[in-house]
């Protein structure tokens, strides 16, 4: 017995510097730790959410953060988003994988969003004082989404939009999920309202811009909100309506302040030199996103280890 | 007409001549200075052979030699470990040569060294730019993207550095398999790390990526199999205490235990250890044992993760 167990010390004595490297001493046993908060039955660990901001286009950051905790096997047992936060968190709830996403990414043009956006809806604007219509991007969505309501999703899922008329807020816990998200993203200035039971609905981002209290809503006990945000160093708006966009952009992200202090742990996307309807640059801000994730998602997996902790203790 | 093109010719011809030995001896005297730069570099003298290229690089007329000296000097500049001088240089002989590869790549691999993917994954695209079949390229870009955790980008590097180079593609199987791993697709990367222990049988990394994968596949005896393979290859205090981690995951305390006390032995303060030790008396529901290796662990100067997952536990009032 003795023997065996100078053997074991003998083994150690020749272990290389590793054994002092407590990084990878953090490492070893967070890697270890997480697997088993992953693996243990949703009813037994703290129930995980994820809300995902607004941004236009840089909200496709949220495609890369989506990537990263998928791969880490993070738990999303609930899902909220605003805006271009709405139309990825959907999709992700549909069940889409985020390889799709990507696709879409890669692949959307600006007459699937409107029929409008070029010269004959100026012509429209100019003279008949219409602003374009987002209906192109619901028949979009319905395909994407197959048609689902939110409630059939498969990830528990609210978005909000705001009604213009009044200056509510809207969330949509249930109901067509591709109007839902429409509305969601449908930027006031830019689209007419969208038209649903007496409201005239706008881009949520106007009123909830990271919907942290929607996810907690949902029931989520650990909130990980997603923010790419604006850096608009060296851009400067070109048109009338990059500079309305702009202002509403730059005024939402103010907004943010008190969502993410609810929020358990954010992750925060710097995307710079992407205006809100650049559809050419959804890759380059993905692709950020997964940097930033990867980058922060050892601090991510540490905290929740730890907040489930706490919060076992807490349920006995 | 006839006696005018030939007379054109002949000017055209000397002033040819003449501008050539006007340069030429300067030429032959760089050319010397770049080959006693060689010949110091080979001696090891880079001190001097940064003297002799930058004295070149300065005073030089002969620009074809440039990229050359510029890749010497660079290389002088990383063998004394003086990185940001090489980056510079490299930067510089860029410049001067935007399509030259070999520039190009040196520049890409420093990035990668000194962390800079980012800067490294947009060199390497420059090259794949100027030559789309660069197998080196393709190669720094699957690596670059694995750093970065876009792990399904690094697997379309790979596939394609594969497509060209497919006698080269036992030697990567350990890394393609680890990208898959790292986004959890066990099946592929099982598949994989199977065909690399077919080349590397008795390497450490690739029988630990074996048993992790299998581990993780809910294949517990495989992964016993391959941890021994690998402990067998190199006494490797990852696969030490991971073998710990799994013993108190299965219940074997005893061995769990065993393993915890051997590297408190030779590192009495070793926070995994004491934590090992915490898990392995908890989980036997012997708390007030357990709690004595929280508190030696929390008494311990540093704010790690082990440290803060303990403090957490200690008030959790186990």
């Amino acid at each position: 017995m003795k023997k065996v167990f100078l053997i074991i010390i003998l083994a150690f004595a020749a272990l290389p510097v590793f054994a002092n490297d407590t990084d990878k001493q953090d490492a070893l046993l967070r890697d270890f730790l997480w697997k088993e908060f992953i693996n243990t039955p949703k009813d037994q660990r703290v129930k995980t959410g994820l809300a995902l901001s607004a941004g236009g286009t840089r909200g496709f950051a949220h495609v890369g953060v989506l990537e990263v905790l998928e791969n880490a096997g993070t738990p999303v047992d609930m899902l909220t988003g605003t805006s271009m936060g709405a139309v990825i968190g959907s999709g992700y709830a549909a069940g889409l994988p985020v390889s799709r996403l990507w696709e879409i990414g890669e692949n959307i043009r600006p007459d699937n969003v409107s029929k409008d956006l070029g010269s004959t809806g100026l012509l429209k604007l100019v003279i008949g004082g219409k602003l374009p219509s987002s209906k192109n991007f619901e028949t979009f969505l319905e395909e994407t989404l197959q048609g689902k309501n939110i409630e059939d999703l498969n990830i528990p899922f609210a978005c909000p939009a705001m009604d213009i008329k009044t200056g509510e807020k809207i969330l949509f816990t249930s109901g067509p999920a591709a109007l839902a998200v429409r509305a969601s993203m449908n930027l006031p200035g830019i689209f007419e309202p969208v038209e649903y039971r007496q409201r005239q609905l706008v881009d949520g981002g106007v009123v909830d811009y990271l919907p942290v209290d929607a996810v907690r809503n949902l029931g989520a006990q650990y909130v990980i909100a997603s923010l790419p945000l604006q850096d608009y160093s060296g851009v400067v708006p070109k048109t009338v309506a990059a500079y309305l966009l702009r202002i509403g952009d730059i005024r939402g992200a103010i907004l943010t302040e008190e969502a993410v202090a609810k929020a358990n742990f954010v992750i925060r996307i710097k995307v710079p030199n992407i205006e809100v309807l650049d559809f050419n640059k959804l890759p380059i801000a993905a692709e950020l996103g997964i940097r930033e994730t990867y980058r922060v998602l050892p601090m991510l997996q540490e905290d929740l280890i730890i907040f489930n902790i706490k919060y076992r203790e807490h349920e006995k | 007409m006839r006696n005018k093109t030939v007379l054109i010719v002949i000017i055209f011809f000397i002033s040819a001549v003449a501008g050539h030995s006007a340069i030429w001896p300067f030429a032959k005297k760089e050319k010397v200075k770049l080959t006693e730069a060689r010949q110091l570099y080979s001696e090891k003298d880079y001190e001097g052979a940064i003297a002799k290229l930058k004295d070149f690089l300065v005073e030089g007329t002969v620009k074809r030699r440039e990229k050359r000296a510029y890749l010497l000097l660079g290389d002088c500049y990383e063998k004394l470990g003086r990185l940001d001088s090489a980056l510079n240089t490299y930067l510089e002989g860029v410049e001067l040569n935007p399509k030259n590869k070999d520039l190009l790549e040196r520049l890409a691999e420093l990035y990668d060294r000194t962390d800079l993917t980012q800067n490294s994954i947009e060199t390497y695209r420059r090259i794949l730019d100027i030559d789309k079949d660069d197998e080196n390229a393709m190669l720094g870009l699957a690596r670059g993207y694995m750093k970065e955790g876009f792990f399904s980008k690094a697997q379309q590097y790979y596939k394609m550095f594969f497509d060209l180079k497919p006698k080269n593609m036992k030697s990567y199987f350990y890394e393609y398999a680890l990208s898959y791993y790292k986004q959890r697709n066990f099946n592929a990367a099982l598949f994989h790390i199977g065909l690399s222990l077919e080349a590397y049988k008795d390497r450490y990394k690739d029988n630990f990526l074996a048993a992790q994968i299998s581990r993780d596949m809910g294949n517990k005896e495989d992964a016993a199999k391959f941890l021994a393979a690998a402990l067998a290859a190199e006494n490797n205090y990852e696969a030490v205490m991971t073998k710990a981690l799994w013993a108190v995951q299965d219940g074997d305390y005893a061995s769990a235990l065993k393993i915890a006390d051997g590297a408190l032995a030779g590192s009495p303060s070793d926070r995994l250890a004491l934590y090992i030790k915490y898990m392995a008396y908890a989980r036997q529901g012997k708390q007030k044992e357990a709690r004595k290796y929280l508190e030696k662990i929390t008494a311990q100067d540093n704010d790690g993760f082990i440290r803060r997952v303990a403090l957490a536990n200690l008030n959790a009032n186990i």
